[in-house]
C-alpha cells in the first residue's frame, strides 16, 4: 500500500507518492506524463526493498503548475526535485528518470553528485537536441495552431513504444499517454530540446547508469555513450526490443532496476 | 483509436516479399577497383534483382556522409526492389526498379543509387497489383476501395471537404495518386484531382516498398527522420493524423492478404 501527500513547494501543491520503506528512490516521469508511468514499477521496486517516490512535475498530473509558466527549463524541475528530497528529508537516495526524467535526474547529479547513492537515466543524454533557436515552437502553445494532439499523442507514443511488446501494453501506453495536456508537453519537449549540461557531465561523482532501448529511435544510443564517457565510471545498458519507456514496457523492470542499483552499488564500493 | 497486431508489428502471419517482388531484398558482397566513375558503375550494379536483367537506367547521387569507396575494399551491396512495371518493355519483358546500398565493414553507407533492369517475365512472379506500383492510380484505387467500405475511414474524414495525395519518387520522376474526399466519402480517385490535393504525402520508391511490405508499420519513425514530407497543408495533414494512420494500415493489410493468398 502506498501514501500520498501534497507538497507545498514555492507557494503551489506538488503531488508525491510514497510506496515502501526501504532504500529511497525517486522517480521522475517523462514530457507531458506525471508518476502514473511508475504505477506497476513503483510498488515491485517497493517490493524489492526500497522507497520508490514517485513525484508530478508542476503542472504535470495532481500537482498545481508553477507560478512562473511555461517551464521549459529542465534545470528548474532538477531544482524543484531537490526540494522535494529537502522537504521530505531524503537521506541518499537514488535517482531515476526517462526521457525528460532521465535528463532532469542527470542535472540533478551535477548539482548534488555528493548527497546520491546514485542516478539512472533512461532515454536521455547531456547534449543539446540541434543548434540554437531549431526548438522553440512558440506556435505550439496555440491551440488552433495544432490539430488532432490526442491522435497525434497516440499514434506518436505507440510508435516510441519497443517492437518486442506485446499490442496490449503498447495500446496501454498510447491511451494513457494520450491524455497529456499539450499546454505542458510541448515547453518539456523545449526543454528536453535545450537542456545543456555536457559542461558539467564530470561532476557527476556519484554512480551512473544510463540506460537506452534500442528501439528507441528519439534517443540515438552515440550520443548516450558519448554522455557516459564524460561521466566518472558510468555504465551503459542497452534493451533490446524496448523503446522511449522502459518502465511501463518491461513487465520485470523492477528486477532491472534492482541489478543496475546493484552493480552501481559494488562500482561504489570500488 | 486502436493499436492493430498488423499496425504494430505484423505478428498475426507477416509473410516477406517473395523474392523477386516489391519489397524483396538481396546482399552480396563486391570488391572496389581504382576509384573512379567506372567502379562505382560496377558496384552499383553488381546484383541485378533477378537472373539475366539487364541494366536499362541508373540514378546515382551523392548523399549525404557517402564517400569515394578505397581500392580493394570491400563492400556489402544491398538492394531493394522497389517497383516492377509490367507490359511497359520489348516483348515480354518487366522493368524492375532497384534501390541499392553500399555498406563498408562498420555499417556505413558509402555510396546509393537506384537501378532499373529489363527482366524476362519469365524470371519474376506474377503480377501483384498491391506492391508492384506503390502510389500509383491503380494501387490507388485498390486502397479506395478498401477504405470505402471501412466506416473508421468515412467517420475520420466526416468533416473534411478537399484531396488528400500520396506520392511517391521513382527512378524516372514521381508517380502519385489523389483521393477526393467529402464527407467521409472518396468520390473521385485518379492521378489528378481537379484542384490538386489539400495535401500530399510524399517519399521515395524504397520508402514506400519498405513501409508496405515491411514487418512493421515503421511510418512515425519514417516521419520522425523526414523519409516522409508533406506538401500543402500541414495543419490539414496533422487534423487528419488517424486518416493516414488507417490509409496505411489498408495498405498495409491488403499487401498481406495478398501475399497469404
Amino acid at each position: 500500500m502506498g501514501s500520498a501527500d501534497y507538497l507545498d513547494i514555492d507557494g503551489r501543491l506538488g503531488f508525491v507518492e510514497t510506496y515502501g520503506t526501504g532504500r529511497p528512490v525517486l522517480c521522475v516521469h517523462t514530457a507531458g506524463q506525471h508518476g502514473f508511468q511508475y504505477r506497476y514499477a513503483a510498488r515491485a521496486i517497493a517490493q524489492r526493498g526500497f522507497r520508490a517516490i514517485v513525484v508530478d512535475l508542476p503542472g504535470h498530473g495532481r500537482s498545481e503548475p508553477a507560478v512562473e509558466t511555461p517551464v521549459s527549463d529542465l534545470s528548474w524541475y532538477g531544482d524543484w526535485c531537490i526540494k522535494v528530497l529537502r522537504e521530505l528529508a531524503v537521506e541518499r537516495p537514488y535517482l531515476l528518470g526517462c526521457s525528460i526524467g532521465g535528463k532532469i535526474v542527470l542535472d540533478m547529479a551535477t548539482k548534488i553528485p555528493a548527497e546520491l547513492a546514485g542516478v539512472v537515466s533512461m532515454a536521455a543524454y547531456g547534449q543539446r537536441r540541434n543548434r540554437p533557436g531549431r526548438s522553440e515552437r512558440p506556435w505550439g502553445l496555440e491551440d488552433s495552431s495544432s490539430p488532432s494532439n490526442r491522435e497525434r499523442s497516440f499514434y506518436g507514443h505507440a510508435g516510441l513504444v519497443g517492437r518486442s511488446v506485446s499490442p496490449e501494453v503498447t495500446q496501454m501506453i498510447a491511451e494513457m499517454h494520450s491524455r497529456e495536456d499539450w499546454q505542458i508537453t510541448v515547453p518539456d519537449q523545449t526543454g528536453w530540446a535545450r537542456q545543456d549540461i555536457w559542461a558539467d557531465l564530470p561532476k557527476i561523482t556519484c554512480p551512473a547508469y544510463l540506460v537506452v532501448g534500442e528501439d528507441d529511435f528519439g534517443v540515438p544510443v552515440d550520443r548516450v555513450r558519448a554522455t557516459a564517457a564524460r561521466i566518472p565510471g558510468a555504465r551503459v545498458a542497452q534493451l533490446p526490443g524496448i523503446g522511449h519507456y522502459p518502465m511501463e514496457e518491461l513487465p520485470d523492470f523492477a528486477d532491472y532496476f534492482v541489478r543496475w542499483v546493484e552493480e552501481l552499488a559494488a562500482d561504489a564500493v570500488r | 483509436m486502436r493499436i492493430d497486431p498488423v499496425f504494430l508489428d505484423g505478428s498475426d502471419a507477416y509473410q516477406p516479399p517473395v523474392p523477386g517482388t516489391v519489397g524483396a531484398g538481396g546482399s552480396g558482397s563486391c570488391k572496389a577497383g581504382a576509384p573512379g566513375p567506372g567502379t562505382r558503375f560496377e558496384l552499383l550494379t553488381a546484383h541485378p534483382p533477378v537472373a539475366g536483367a539487364r541494366l536499362a537506367g541508373l540514378a546515382w547521387r551523392t548523399a549525404a556522409g557517402s564517400r569515394e569507396a578505397t581500392e580493394g575494399e570491400v563492400l556489402q551491396s544491398k538492394t531493394t526492389i522497389t517497383g516492377r512495371h509490367f507490359g511497359v518493355g520489348p516483348g515480354d519483358d518487366v522493368l524492375v526498379d532497384q534501390h541499392v546500398r553500399l555498406i563498408d565493414g562498420a555499417g556505413d553507407l558509402v555510396d546509393e543509387a537506384v537501378t532499373a533492369w529489363q527482366a524476362a517475365r519469365s524470371e519474376l512472379p506474377g503480377p501483384e497489383k498491391t506492391t508492384d506500383e506503390i502510389a500509383s492510380p491503380e494501387w490507388g484505387a485498390l486502397l479506395a476501395g478498401r477504405l470505402a467500405a471501412d466506416p473508421a475511414f468515412a467517420s475520420s474524414t466526416a468533416t473534411f471537404d478537399g484531396s488528400i495525395g500520396l506520392v511517391s519518387r521513382g527512378s524516372d520522376g514521381t508517380t502519385g495518386v489523389e483521393f477526393r474526399i467529402y464527407r467521409g466519402s472518396i468520390i473521385e480517385t485518379g492521378r489528378k484531382t481537379l484542384d490538386g490535393p489539400t495535401y500530399a504525402i510524399e517519399a521515395d520508391a524504397l520508402t514506400w516498398a519498405e513501409l508496405i511490405t515491411g514487418r512493421y508499420d515503421d511510418y512515425v519513425r519514417f516521419a520522425a527522420r523526414s523519409r516522409f514530407t508533406v506538401r500543402g497543408s500541414g495543419f490539414q495533414y496533422l487534423r487528419l493524423s488517424k486518416t493516414t494512420r488507417i490509409m496505411i494500415w489498408h495498405a498495409r493489410t491488403m499487401r498481406q492478404e495478398a501475399r497469404n493468398g
